[in-house]
């Protein structure tokens, strides 16, 4: 408390005189203050209960009790406060009014309570009064967010003790001596302190910033912040302190598991369920800038993330809302001196698990099998001792300790006037597999002024410079390459070993070439600047305007050794790629906000004008150079031009909200915004996307607060629609392709045009009408909040280009399709996120648990029938996306178990049960519509991607310096596809298997588990077809991070010149707990492959070793 | 004052904001593609459109690679090495008659097919409404000939492989997305034969035709795929009587330049009625083994038949050999009833009684054909590899036919045999072994004897031109015929009467509604 009362420099005396004179001008003020505070609701004061039992104590330990206990604290002067008095007090959940009154009781304290804050004076004031120089200045003390006025603030003359405090409408008066000299210093709990320059002025008005760390969080919301207690919308709002410091490669994986309704997979992020078929993407909105490229964000400067999710928050957004948003805010300058902050780790990164491959022995004796049972012939070499012995571990190959690092520091301070915060970071890492290295540098600019009390401007300026080198292996010929191999070959061109496809039998590829042979860089400089402007012509309204413009040049370079490897010769080449993308956007929003008498208005009003956006690229290639030390397209044998493409957007918005509070126990939020998207044809282009929100703070009602249970209890229901047009540009129009169109005439290659792309000329806005009912609760002095929201989620006209039969003709050799309004679906949900927080002597914790249920269902098909994208199907009744194939009902175990299903089959008129090829061993297929005969009709539902549990864990502790970081992330109720089953389990593919094959058919004598298949190169059983063999559950719980830091003392580090020295150490994914036999149960995919496992690289296991420090 | 500069400043904004609210912003045309609605509009266009058809023959699963394979295998007219027999499991599952409607196989000619029939559709509505517009143009006409040429032969492709299917003759399917199966088969030989009648009187004469539209349809192709059709559905008369059209338009090489037919010294030559063109040009992508040509940087219109029925010494890939049963098929009796051995074996593969030196054409003069020492059992093709004349196999843009003037005198052969003119039928098949120096068939036969004589002809005339599949189909003797062959290489009996058709895809069954469930 005597940081407190240092801190604001009140009653500190020059002088008993002085001192006498001051107290009781505050006091008065003070006084005078709380009667017309009536209803600015001190509620935290009113709700507190507090329970002391303590005998023979200084009235100093009874307030320092307090103050350990509640987050009540004291301001007083202790000259003037008698603190050393021994009181014994006994409360048993009393008012804090109560407890002070029976410890200051007949005694010369007054007290004064404001919400948390609590200020002792002696209670006979002096008669002294001495006349000097002084004015009267008076004015308004604004939130600069909300433009609200704010009561209850301190505004004190700085270097004295004269101080008062604003009034119920914001509104203060004081008299202040010395005014050319004299300075105000304004401070309220839960802003920024302010210091203004009186300079003769009599009227002064100052707008406070939040901080971002108070109890009563500001949470940005589309165009506007709000308290997070008025807010009536569903919004995960996540502080760079939740972020913690951890290696991440995207913001994903950064939000992952930190609040409810968000589903993260490999950095994919999908807000509320599955809404759509094509983009789930949620847009992205950074420091206010739609769409804006997070690649030049580095995580480093971000001071909060809010994740809006229904559609009273995102309908601002309107037509890109439709699957939540992702605004991102990066930190800012503070008024005052040079703050430097620095930031620096470095760690390894290593591969989470080695699954199991068959050994060179084991694998020979596959080979041998899978030939015979082909009718193919043994080659000698399989037949040689030499094959059985293991030679390289090519998982060890392909994988390595990935070294990981990162440098950041920033600038920040600035002055009433002006404020500035400048950044520069750089990271460096690289992949657990061996080849790929990626750097980036990071530079932010951020500068606010103050011009004058009407206008205020700013600019934000980000760069972002990327270096990645190096190509992986593919992990799938880690499997198949043969263990009897080494690695390397001087006789092939380039050096590596190749398997003979002759003498081996065996396709597998050398994986290591892939990767050594191949030097693709890329150099992207990304850049994001915004200019922004707020004019105030009349006090409460507003009109601000935002220029920015994003995008990123690009160079890529790709040289080419040469190589052969198996029957592939590699020639050498070189290829060269540039691109350029430019996208100016600019926004203006007016604003006008009013409070009278108990009703609370602000009416926004904007637009997006999005015009000029463009970009494009350029490539060309070249093969066959004599010599390999220059890599320029000129120097090789032919040369060619492999692209260019260009792209031109422009997007235009037009919004609007009003708020409304009634009494500071109703609120309402409505929402409006027309979209035009030049990707429709001009007559569906224009979308309209309304919202409507109302909560209701149930906690300012007497008969809530009656109970003395609830801290806050608010309840919300919001409607909305948003849009959603992530398809491709023109989709709606024809498009003639030229690309590789020829045919030789007369020896003339002679160009052709046609036609590849079915167009879409109907297509109309998706959208999605959501629905939320949810509740904010506190209890026990707020250390328990409980947030839940119930949702239902109907997106309608999804837009997809629904594989249409192929015999249109369209695509290369897939896709092509038209894009359809197609289907409808429904997301239905709850999520709950309970949080606790509480201090225990000088351990601070918190625990955060959230969960999210989701359940997924189409309702309709735009084109009347399920429609099937490789394993995943779309049907009504069913989930989007759901796995269709056979059902595998183990293997045939005898011949005579075939021959009984072909007799069956053959009575009823079919040939065979299954194929004509199918042989004991093979895999059974369950006959589901009983007609006697396995065909396309016996295929069902045999898994479901979308995880109906998502669920996340966020302990925290802080003790005496030390802070410790467990999170806990999961999913449930989810199956993965082995898209890799036929290649790496499905024992028909000449090249190394899986260990799971070990557990094959071999002969009725030895039939294996039942479940694997013989080996059988051929498949003449079509043991690879999409069947339920192929799924499992994709349900995990992984330990994400485990940090610990501790900060040294400040009295320690203080000495050296150091505000904050902070040492931790943070490992990533250290446990993951599934039955999951893959590499990581966390497989991405895009929203009709999602949970399709085509061996993607794991998430590593990781660990850092880090310091910050603050000057 | 302030006041003032407040409201200026602000007037001023509001006045951007009025002008950021043009909707013209949005209407911007697609940087990187014309539309169909103003391009094919000119003679020019529509004839690049034209290309556009024939260029559909390159993909993956057309000519440049699985078409010949595939046809090649089901005829047992090539025999996997271990190698590929290890590694190419789709093609071997066609090799035993293991094909269902998963088969990637047969679901590429059915996207190809269909993408010719698309293309074709595209050419026939914008040149009808160019002539129906602009009057007479011989280009455009001829690009409308060519248009219906493709198109016919892409439905009789399917009406030949797989029955019954969807029907697609105009480029906007909007409103038939869903086609369903025709009824019966031969409402889509009658597409075909409506599209062939259409090309015959549209296209002009080949020798009307200057080097550089050599390769186009032509009239004498579509009396040929026409005359090929009345065949097939054994309308032997109407199929004789538009053979007989092409009476001194064409005529057979003589034995010396037969190789023509295979190679690329001289392409289409007074025996060609139609053959896919294929080109090598520097810089070019294999066609269809790693990705489809279209979309490539480079051009590509080249074939890789070459590199997969060749061996590695000598640049290939070594997939396909020459299957060893067939050279019996050039072993027979003469008509003094001694051993024979027919002159086209040596032309036809290399080994044993065919060819035994390789690069005879070539600078580095003839090389011995070196496998006969090791293994006497290992034959590869002469047909289509250009070994005569080239080492680096890999360039290759031989010429693939699909008719050339020998099938048509064995097809009119075939016509006078099943019209009761065996004389006539056995004048026609001599006309063929004339030409490369075989004893002539002089004696008089019963119509069995005239057919296995024919049968034989073909057989040897065509190996390895993927004929042979096709004549034991439509004779019904598929399965006579295969299953004894396969029982001794793989030891079983595969072919039906199920394995005539190819079955509809799964995949077209699967985003088809039209066709009901099971594809019926």
């Amino acid at each position: 408390m005597k940081k407190n009362l240092d801190y604001y420099g009140l009653f500190k005396p020059k002088s008993n005189w002085h001192k006498i004179f001051l107290t009781m001008k505050i006091s008065a003020f003070l006084l005078f203050c709380c009667l017309v505070n009536v209803f600015a609701n001190p509620t935290y004061s009113q709700l507190t209960k507090i329970s002391l039992n303590i005998k023979d104590a200084s009235v100093e330990d009874v307030l320092n009790k307090i103050e350990d206990e509640s987050e009540f604290y004291f301001l007083y002067n202790q000259k003037l406060v008698d603190v050393y008095r021994k009181v014994d007090i006994e409360a048993d959940k009393k008012p804090i009014k109560d407890i002070l009154d029976a410890i200051f009781d007949k005694k010369d304290v007054d007290f004064i309570v404001y919400d948390r804050q609590i200020i002792l004076t002696p209670r006979n004031e002096s008669e002294y009064i001495t006349v000097i120089q002084q004015i009267t200045v008076s004015g308004t003390i604004t939130d600069a967010v909300t433009r609200e006025p704010m009561p209850g603030v301190n505004i004190l003359v700085k270097g004295t003790n004269l101080g008062t405090l604003t009034d119920a409408n914001g509104k203060y008066t004081l008299t202040v001596p010395n005014p050319n000299n004299a300075t105000l210093v304004l401070s309220f709990i839960g802003y920024k302190v302010k210091e203004v320059p009186v300079v003769g002025q009599s009227i002064i008005n100052v707008a406070l910033e939040s901080d971002i760390i108070s109890l009563d969080d500001v949470v940005v919301i589309g165009y506007g912040s709000v308290k997070k207690s008025d807010l009536t919308g569903s919004v995960a709002s996540i502080n760079s302190k939740d972020l913690g410091y951890r290696q991440v490669s995207d913001i994903g994986s950064l939000i992952q598991g930190k609040g409810t309704g968000i589903d993260v997979a490999q950095g994919k992020i999908r807000i509320r369920g599955v809404t759509s078929l094509n983009s789930t993407d949620p847009l992205v909105v950074i420091d206010g800038f739609i769409g804006g490229n997070l690649g030049t964000v580095n995580a480093d400067d971000i001071e909060s993330i809010e994740v809006l999710k229904d559609a009273s928050s995102t309908a601002i957004y309107g037509a890109r809302g439709a699957n939540g948003v992702i605004l991102v805010t990066t930190k800012g300058g503070k008024a005052g001196p040079l703050k430097i902050s620095v930031n620096a780790y470095a760690g390894i990164g290593v591969r989470p698990k080695k699954i199991g491959i068959m050994n060179a022995s084991e694998y020979v004796d596959y080979m041998h099998d899978a030939l015979t049972n082909a009718g193919q012939t043994i080659s000698d070499k399989l037949l040689s001792p030499e094959v059985r012995i293991d030679v390289t571990d090519w998982q060890d190959e392909v994988f390595r300790v990935a070294r990981n690092s990162e440098f950041n520091m920033n600038f920040s301070g600035g002055s009433e006037k002006a404020t500035y915060f400048m950044s520069i970071g750089h990271k460096f890492g690289e992949s657990i597999a061996i080849g790929p290295e990626s750097s980036s540098t990071y530079i932010r600019n951020k500068n606010d002024f103050n011009i004058s009390k009407w206008l205020r401007a700013g600019n934000n300026f980000a760069f972002n410079y990327n270096i990645d080198k190096g190509r992986e292996p593919w992990l799938e010929h880690e499997v198949q390459m043969p263990p009897y191999y080494g690695i390397y070959d001087p006789t092939q061109v380039g050096g590596y070993s190749y398997v003979d496809t002759d003498t081996d039998r065996s396709g597998a590829y050398n994986p290591l070439p892939q990767s050594t042979c191949s030097h693709p860089e890329a150099y992207t400089l990304g850049y994001q600047t915004n200019l922004w402007a707020e004019i105030e012509p009349v006090k409460g309204l507003v009109y601000r305007i935002q220029a920015g413009v994003s995008g990123n040049f690009g160079r890529n370079k790709l040289w080419q050794d040469a190589f052969s490897g198996g029957a592939r010769v590699q020639k050498n080449g070189y290829s060269e790629s540039s691109n350029y993308s430019f996208s100016p956007l600019i926004e203006n929003t007016l604003t006008y906000s009013h409070v009278f008498d108990i009703h609370e208005i602000s009416v926004m009003a904007g637009n997006t004008w999005q015009n000029y956006a463009l970009g494009g690229g350029i490539g060309i290639t070249s093969q066959d150079f004599a010599k390999t030390e220059v890599h320029n397209v000129f120097l090789g044998d032919t040369k060619n031009i492999t692209n260019q493409d260009a792209w031109n957007y422009a997007y235009l918005s037009y919004f609007g909200r009003l708020n409304y509070q009634f009494n500071n126990k109703y609120l309402l939020t409505v929402n409006i915004r027309r979209d035009g998207s030049p990707r429709f044809a001009p007559q569906n282009r224009w979308g309209t996307f309304p919202s409507v929100a109302v909560a209701w703070k149930m906690h300012e009602e007497a008969f809530i607060k009656n109970l003395n249970i609830f801290d806050q209890l608010k309840i919300r229901a919001s409607w909305g629609v948003s849009g959603n047009d992530a398809i491709g540009d023109f989709r709606y129009s024809s498009q003639v392709w030229t690309n590789g169109v020829y045919y030789p005439l007369g020896g003339i290659a002679v160009s052709g045009a046609t036609v590849n792309e079915n167009s879409s000329p109907d297509i109309k806005w998706e959208s999605t009408e959501s629905k939320t009912f949810g509740a904010d609760m506190a209890f026990l002095e707020n250390s328990l909040t409980v947030t839940a929201d119930y949702f239902i989620k109907n997106t309608n006209d999804i837009l997809f280009s629904v594989p249409r039969p192929a015999s249109l003709g369209y695509g290369l050799n897939y896709g092509g399709d038209a894009i359809v309004n197609a289907a409808s679906v429904e997301n239905k949900g709850f999520e709950i996120l309970v949080g606790y927080k509480d201090e225990a002597g000088k351990l601070t914790y918190s625990i955060n648990a959230n969960y999210t249920n989701v359940k997924n269902e189409v309702t309709g098909l735009g084109v009347g029938q399920p429609y099937l994208s490789n394993v995943s199907r779309t049907a009504v009744g069913y989930p989007i996306g759901y796995f269709y194939g056979y059902v595998a009902d183990g293997v045939f175990m005898t011949q005579s178990e075939l021959d009984a299903a072909n007799a069956a089959a053959q009575a009823k008129g079919f040939a065979n049960y299954q194929e004509a090829g199918t042989s004991a061993g093979d895999i059974r297929f369950k006959d589901l519509n009983g007609d006697g005969h396995i065909t396309g009709n016996d295929r069902t539902m045999i898994g479901n991607s979308i995880p109906k549990h998502l669920y996340g864990l966020n302990i925290t502790l802080d003790y005496k310096g030390f802070d410790f970081i467990a999170y806990f992330q999961g999913i449930a109720g989810a199956d993965h596809f082995y898209g890799d089953w036929a290649y790496l389990r499905g024992g028909t593919y000449s090249a190394n298997q899986e260990a799971y094959v070990l557990d094959r058919w071999r002969s009725e004598a030895e039939p294996g588990n039942g479940i694997v298949p013989r080996a059988v190169l051929s498949d003449p059983n079509l043991n690879n077809r999409p069947s339920s063999i192929m799924v499992q559950s994709g349900n995990y719980l992984k330990l994400r991070q485990l940090s610990l830091g501790y900060t040294l003392p400040e009295s320690f580090t203080l000495k050296a010149g150091i505000e904050n020295l902070r040492f931790y150490a943070s490992a990533n994914n250290l446990l993951t707990i599934s039955n999951y036999d893959g590499y990581d149960p966390e497989v991405g995919g895009d929203n009709l492959n999602r949970g399709y496992d085509n061996l993607p690289y794991p998430n590593p296991r990781s660990i850092i070793l880090g310091i910050q420090i603050g000057f | 004052m302030k006041k003032l500069i407040n409201i200026k400043l602000l007037s001023l904004l509001l006045v951007f904001f009025g002008v950021s609210c043009s909707e013209d912003i949005m209407d911007f045309k697609n940087p990187n593609s014309y539309t169909t609605d103003t391009y094919f509009n000119t003679p020019s266009e529509i004839e690049k459109a034209v290309i556009g058809i024939y260029s559909s023959f390159y993909f993956n699963s057309m000519y440049a690679w699985k078409w010949p394979e595939t046809f090649d295998v089901l005829a047992n007219e090539v025999e996997p090495t271990p190698a590929a027999a290890a590694n190419e499991s789709d093609i071997m599952a066609m090799y035993q008659y293991q094909f269902n409607n998963t088969s990637g196989i047969i679901a590429g000619f059915w996207r190809l097919l269909y993408k010719v029939i698309l293309r074709s559709n595209l050419v026939i509505d914008k040149a009808s409404a160019y002539l129906d517009d602009k009057g007479e143009n011989a280009d455009v006409t001829r690009s409308l000939g060519e248009a219906y040429f493709l198109r016919g032969w892409a439905y009789t492709q399917l009406a030949f492989y797989y029955g019954r299917v969807p029907l697609r003759l105009t480029f906007d399917q909007s409103g038939n997305v869903d086609a369903p199966l025709t009824e019966t088969v031969k409402e889509v030989w009658d597409v075909a034969e409506s599209d062939f009648k259409m090309a015959k009187d549209l296209l002009p004469e080949v020798s009307t035709y200057s080097f550089d539209d050599l390769g186009r349809a032509s009239k004498g192709a579509a009396i040929g795929f026409l005359g090929k059709l009345y065949l097939y559905n054994k309308d032997y008369a109407k199929a004789e009587a538009e053979f007989a059209l092409l009476d001194g338009k064409y005529s057979l090489v003589p034995a010396n330049r037969w190789e023509e037919n295979f190679d690329e010294t001289v392409e289409n030559n007074e025996e060609s009625l139609f053959a896919i063109q294929f080109q090598w040009f520097a810089g070019g992508e294999l066609n269809g083994m790693f990705g489809d040509p279209e979309g490539h940087s480079t051009t590509s219109t080249n074939t890789c038949h070459v590199k997969l029925y060749t061996w590695g010494e000598i640049g290939g890939w070594d997939n396909w050999r020459f299957q060893p049963m067939r050279v019996n098929d050039f072993q027979y009796k003469d008509e003094a009833n001694n051993d024979y051995v027919d002159p086209r074996a040596a032309l036809t593969f290399y080994g044993g009684i065919g060819d035994n030196t390789v690069l005879d054409n070539s600078p580095e003069g003839p090389q011995p054909y070196t496998f006969a020492n090791t293994d006497p059992q290992i034959y590869y093709y002469k047909k289509y590899t250009n070994l005569e004349n080239l080492r680096g196999t890999q360039e290759s843009g031989i010429n693939l036919s699909l008719m050339r003037y020998a099938d048509v005198v064995l097809m009119r052969a075939e016509c006078k045999l099943e019209t009761g003119d065996i004389p006539g039928c056995i004048s026609f098949i001599n006309q063929v072994r004339d030409r490369i120096g075989a004893f002539q068939y002089l004696g008089s036969y019963s119509k069995t004897e005239a057919f296995d004589l024919l049968k034989r002809e073909r057989q040897i005339e065509f190996m390895g031109e993927y004929v042979r599949f096709n004549d034991l189909k439509r004779w019904g003797i598929l399965e006579t015929t295969m299953n004894p062959e396969l029982q001794i290489i793989f030891g079983i009996q595969p072919v039906t009467a199920e394995s005539y058709l190819f079955p509809i895809p799964q995949i077209e069954i699967d985003s088809n509604p039209g066709l009901g469930p099971t594809g019926n």
